[in-house]
């Protein structure tokens, strides 16, 4: 299986943002447009996470379904998933996985009902992280630091057998200089999960920065919106 | 000439739509018997795990019906992963007995395998009409092996021991997700909808 190069989009009030370090919001695109520029570049993946919602509902569901007619690449959301029926919802609005953050600190019990319903493989682990007193630690999606180290974490992603993590790497978010600890993709092969990295990727240097690339796949928002040293919005692949 | 697609209120059933809809075919959602009658064939979409997927078939009265239908040949199926999983006799994955039209169980990947991969075919049929340099889009848990596979069944494609794509007259199942494989994908749709007319 070929390495994955997946694009990640932030959307806040169904406009899509850019950030650095989980601040300085920039407006980068409308969803349904950007969606459908990255479905004629036929990307291998595409990931959107909503970074405001707590907890989906119809309405946001039914605006999910309307992004997915244009969604031709395999498409992952992200975003306000409490429960099995929110995931079943969204599988069947054309969502090919659905991500989880929050819920899978909260409630694992709730997370192995998703699993049963809609299968390990289409149930994505979303894990922020980032390097406090030379340890990779966990912390939340307003970038407060959990008690809990990395490694805690994606033993608990293994023991509950979910199909995909993605490791958010807080330090690099919206930067293109990623340096990731070594370890990851060192030990990435020794997981029963896919692993995509994610936070400070530049698509443009694939290979440069992946010595295991088979291992791991990685996917990037800032690179595929920014142009130029004056950051100039123009989307690219 | 209707495309039933079969809706469990689980499945990718919007992407078979997109699907149907960019070939100008109509379609009809099937949650029953009374519409798996109005269909002129069956496309059974991707995800979910196993045991769900057999059980709302019962609970929808649509398990022996549709077994009926297959064993008779009398309506065309494109079952896609768990659409292809379930025309086994079952899996690793759950208990329950799958529509039993192919046999074997399907087992459980060391990993997920999720990503694109290129297929070989070793036998011709309306599926294995893409090109070699094709990449098509996969993400399952659980797959059939290749060498436990009958060669008499008309179409086998294979990614290493993973068994993609098999054929038996008008049945086929295949693993990848033609709904997510772009042009590669919708031409395998374009020549089994082109095969009921």
């Amino acid at each position: 299986m070929i390495s994955r190069e997946i694009v990640s989009l932030l959307m806040s009030n169904k406009r899509l943002i850019n950030t650095i370090g989980f601040e300085y919001e920039k407006y980068v695109g409308d969803p349904i447009n950007t969606i459908r520029i990255f479905s004629q570049f036929q990307v291998d993946e595409l990931i959107l996470y909503d970074i405001d919602n707590n907890h989906i509902n119809k309405k946001d569901i039914s605006y999910i379904q309307t992004l997915t007619k244009f969604a031709e690449m395999p498409f992952t959301y992200g975003g306000g998933i409490r429960n099995a029926e929110d995931a079943e919802q969204l599988i069947h609005a054309g969502c090919d996985k659905i991500s989880i953050n929050s819920l899978f600190f909260e409630n694992l019990n709730e997370v192995n009902k998703i699993i049963n319903k809609i299968g390990k493989q289409s149930v994505s682990v979303s894990i922020n992280y980032k390097r406090v007193d030379n340890k990779l630690s966990v912390c939340s999606n307003k970038k407060n630091i959990l008690e809990m180290t990395l490694g805690h974490a994606l033993s608990l992603a293994a023991e509950i057998n979910v199909g995909e993590v993605v490791l958010n790497n807080v330090d690099y978010d919206g930067s293109l200089h990623y340096k990731s600890p070594y370890e990851i993709e060192e030990i990435s092969c020794h997981y029963p999960f896919s692993l995509v990295l994610l936070g400070g990727n530049d698509f443009r240097s694939k290979g440069k920065v992946f010595k295991n690339t088979n291992a791991v796949s990685y996917a990037s928002g800032t690179s595929h919106f920014f142009h130029g040293k004056h950051r100039a919005v123009l989307i690219q692949n | 000439m209707k495309v039933g697609i079969i809706d469990l209120k689980q499945c990718n059933v919007q992407s078979i739509i997109n699907s149907v809809n960019k070939l100008d075919y109509e379609y009809i959602l099937v949650t029953g018997k009374k519409e798996l009658s109005k269909s002129d064939c069956i496309i059974f979409p991707g995800v979910g795990s196993y045991d769900e997927t057999i059980s709302r078939l019962i609970d929808k009265d649509l398990f022996n019906p549709i077994k009926e239908e297959l064993n008779n040949k009398s309506l065309p199926f494109l079952g896609i992963c768990i659409g292809m999983q379930i025309l086994f006799d079952g899996s690793e994955e759950g208990e329950m007995k799958g529509l039993g039209i192919f046999e074997g169980s399907c087992t459980k990947l060391e990993k997920s395998n999720i990503g694109w991969s290129k297929l070989s075919w070793n036998k011709s049929d309306i599926l294995s009409q893409n090109s070699p340099s094709d990449n098509f889009y996969f993400i399952h848990n659980y797959y059939m092996q290749t060498n436990k596979i009958l060669n008499d069944h008309s179409c086998i494609a294979h990614n290493k021991n993973i068994l993609s794509s098999i054929s038996c007259g008008n049945i086929h199942g295949v693993q990848f997700h033609p709904e997510k494989s772009y042009y590669a994908g919708q031409k395998i749709f374009k020549e089994f909808l082109r095969s009921m007319k």
